[in-house]
């Protein structure tokens, strides 16, 4: 794997993982 | 419709026609008329890979969708991001190096012009006939709400788009999808605001009644083939199917070669990356806004106002009984609703399980409304279509109204140019220029692609008019897309396989469309976003099996 393609990897991950996080805590918050 | 709104909506169909037809300056040539001379900026290309993905059915079905069924739905595209950057790495360098015009183009260098002519015509069938479905959705839904034939909805959505498209190409297509996607999110956040305030409880209060009312389960973790969304299928079997549409589905790949290079044609599938779980969840936000704006004030039994009028004039005694039934339910519902909102955080157990009841009684008489209003082989779609329509039409601001109508009318213009473009490339690269006169000159390509959009406008508009009679025959043409959509990636896969060859794409792509088939006819409960992992995964071991021939290792 190339350097390049494991930090765009990365963010890309990052940046999914921030959205599921708020979606989780909407569902947690809100739904019970 | 006040004056304004039809005033806002025509300037705009004007204003976008004239832009995107003034883009022909730049299409003297096939190059230009089908990839914009490779020349277009990552952010123009991002955005049309966008637009051309959000059509009408996002803006009214699926948010209709979050009315109804709330959140769920955004599980379907947690497979993006990643499927997004492994075509980064794959797929995307190599289509853009090759220098092709499409997809399938690049399927004939690495195995056979077989393989080639039968992706291209698979695509060709299934998205022809989607094209149709894309302007039929919002036509049948304008047709009822505004009571004129569906014929004038088809022509105020098609003609326009298929003229700019013809006339103008890629690049037309592009720059367009740019301003209709600036226009769909203005409009999408332009309509929380006003639900955010037109709501009579604060936020807060506001997402605890949907959270109550399960509109706000979002995430399903348990592990089942056959439940359409959960975390699961959204992570593998979404990847698989964002995998064989960003990277193998003409409409997509043909965006991303109109990129400068391969760093931009990167770059450019990372706006989607970041930001379409986000806009599709904000889509889904303003469905589930709707539902708890429509608590407190009353909403019709059918949002369909044809269906309404029809279900009254046929058996007035009964529609008053049901209609009846409802207004106390719904008063009850609202009534918890207010008993939610009063309620502190921590007490409020007993009145999240009065709410929950209350929109379960809700429910339970508008599905016996729409028991009575199915009529077996008459035409209908489905009411959800009409929530969105509804409120649109009744409780906007004179001005926000025209702007969302244009909103809905610019999604379904953006995909469908984008399909047009494509469909027309692979008409003529792939079939014309491949098998009818490969030696006839640039002009003569660039007339014929002129040609072949303006064709498949036409036949798209004439899908579009008859789809309501064409139902079941849509619906098999779209089943049977759904048969091939894994297998043709199973084939791109392949193609990046050392050693494979073609007749191990060829026998691999109808050996996935036919497990695809048996799955389907064997175990029709399995959700069909596991189809693409079948197929893919059949067409890859076939494919192999036969690379490792005794003749494939002597070629």
């Amino acid at each position: 794997m190339s350097a390049p393609f494991r930090k765009v990897l990365l963010r890309v991950l990052a940046a999914e993982l921030v959205a599921w996080a708020l979606l989780f805590a909407l569902q947690f918050r809100y739904a019970g | 419709m006040h004056w304004i709104n039809w005033a806002i909506v025509l300037g705009y169909l004007a204003y976008i026609s004239i832009d995107g037809i003034r883009r022909a300056k730049g299409t003297k040539k096939l190059e230009g008329y089908f990839l914009g001379n490779r020349s277009l900026p990552w952010w123009v290309v991002g955005l049309s890979v966008m637009a051309t993905q959000l059509s009408a059915i996002t803006m009214i079905g699926t948010t209709g969708q979050g009315a109804n069924d709330g959140m769920r739905f955004v599980q379907f595209y947690f497979g993006l991001p990643v499927a997004l950057v492994i075509l980064g790495v794959t797929l995307v360098p190599f289509l853009h190096r090759a220098k092709v015009y499409t997809a399938y183009e690049f399927l004939e260098r690495r195995f056979d012009a077989r393989t080639r002519s039968l992706t291209s015509l698979l695509f060709l069938l299934s998205r022809g006939l989607s094209c149709g479905t894309i302007i039929a959705a919002p036509a049948v839904v304008f047709s009822s709400i505004f009571g004129w034939p569906v014929i004038w909805s088809v022509a105020l959505i098609g003609v326009p788009t298929v003229l700019y498209t013809m006339i103008g190409g890629v690049q037309a297509v592009a720059w367009t999808d740019v301003k209709q996607m600036v226009l769909v999110i203005t409009a999408i956040v332009a309509v929380i605001i006003v639900l955010l305030v037109r709501i009579p409880v604060g936020p807060d209060d506001a997402l605890r009644i949907a959270g109550a009312a399960g509109r706000l389960d979002i995430f399903d973790f348990e592990f089942t083939l056959t439940r359409q969304y959960t975390f699961w299928s959204g992570i593998i079997g979404g990847t698989f199917l964002m995998l064989s549409y960003f990277g193998t589905d003409q409409s997509q790949v043909q965006r991303y070669l109109t990129a400068k290079s391969v760093d931009e044609a990167r770059s450019s599938h990372l706006i989607s990356a970041y930001w379409k779980i986000p806009l599709q969840a904000l889509v889904l936000l303003v469905g589930v806004l709707v539902f708890v704006f429509y608590v407190f004030t009353p909403p019709p039994l059918y949002y369909n106002p044809a269906q309404a009028d029809r279900m009254r004039a046929a058996d007035p005694v009964a529609y008053a009984a049901v209609a009846q039934r409802y207004d106390v339910a719904l008063a009850q519902r609202a009534e918890a609703a207010r008993a939610l909102a009063d309620a502190s955080h921590a007490g409020d157990v007993a009145a999240r399980q009065a709410l929950r009841a209350g929109d379960q009684a809700v429910a339970a008489v508008r599905a016996d409304a729409m028991r009575a209003a199915t009529v077996p082989g008459a035409k209908s779609v489905a009411d959800v279509n009409y929530i969105i329509p509804h409120f649109v039409l009744n409780e906007l601001p004179i001005g926000l109204t025209g702007i969302f109508i244009a909103a809905v009318i610019a999604a379904a213009m953006s995909a469908v140019a984008g399909e047009l473009a494509s469909l027309s490339s692979t008409t003529v690269i792939d079939l014309y220029r491949r098998w009818v006169r490969p030696e006839a000159d640039d002009a003569h390509f660039l007339k014929v692609s002129r040609a072949a959009t303006g064709a498949w406008g036409v036949f798209a508009c004439v899908v579009a008019t008859f789809a309501a009679d064409l139902g079941s025959l849509i619906e098999v043409v779209n089943r049977f897309g759904s048969y091939f959509y894994g297998s043709i990636l199973g084939v791109f896969l392949l193609a990046m396989i050392p050693r494979t060859r073609g007749s191990g794409a060829f026998y691999g792509l109808i050996a996935g469309m036919a497990a695809v088939g048996a799955v389907n006819f064997g175990a029709p409960s399995v959700a069909f976003l596991w189809y693409n992992v079948i197929g893919a995964v059949t067409v890859v071991s076939v494919g192999v099996l036969f690379g490792r021939t005794p003749q494939a290792a002597e070629a």
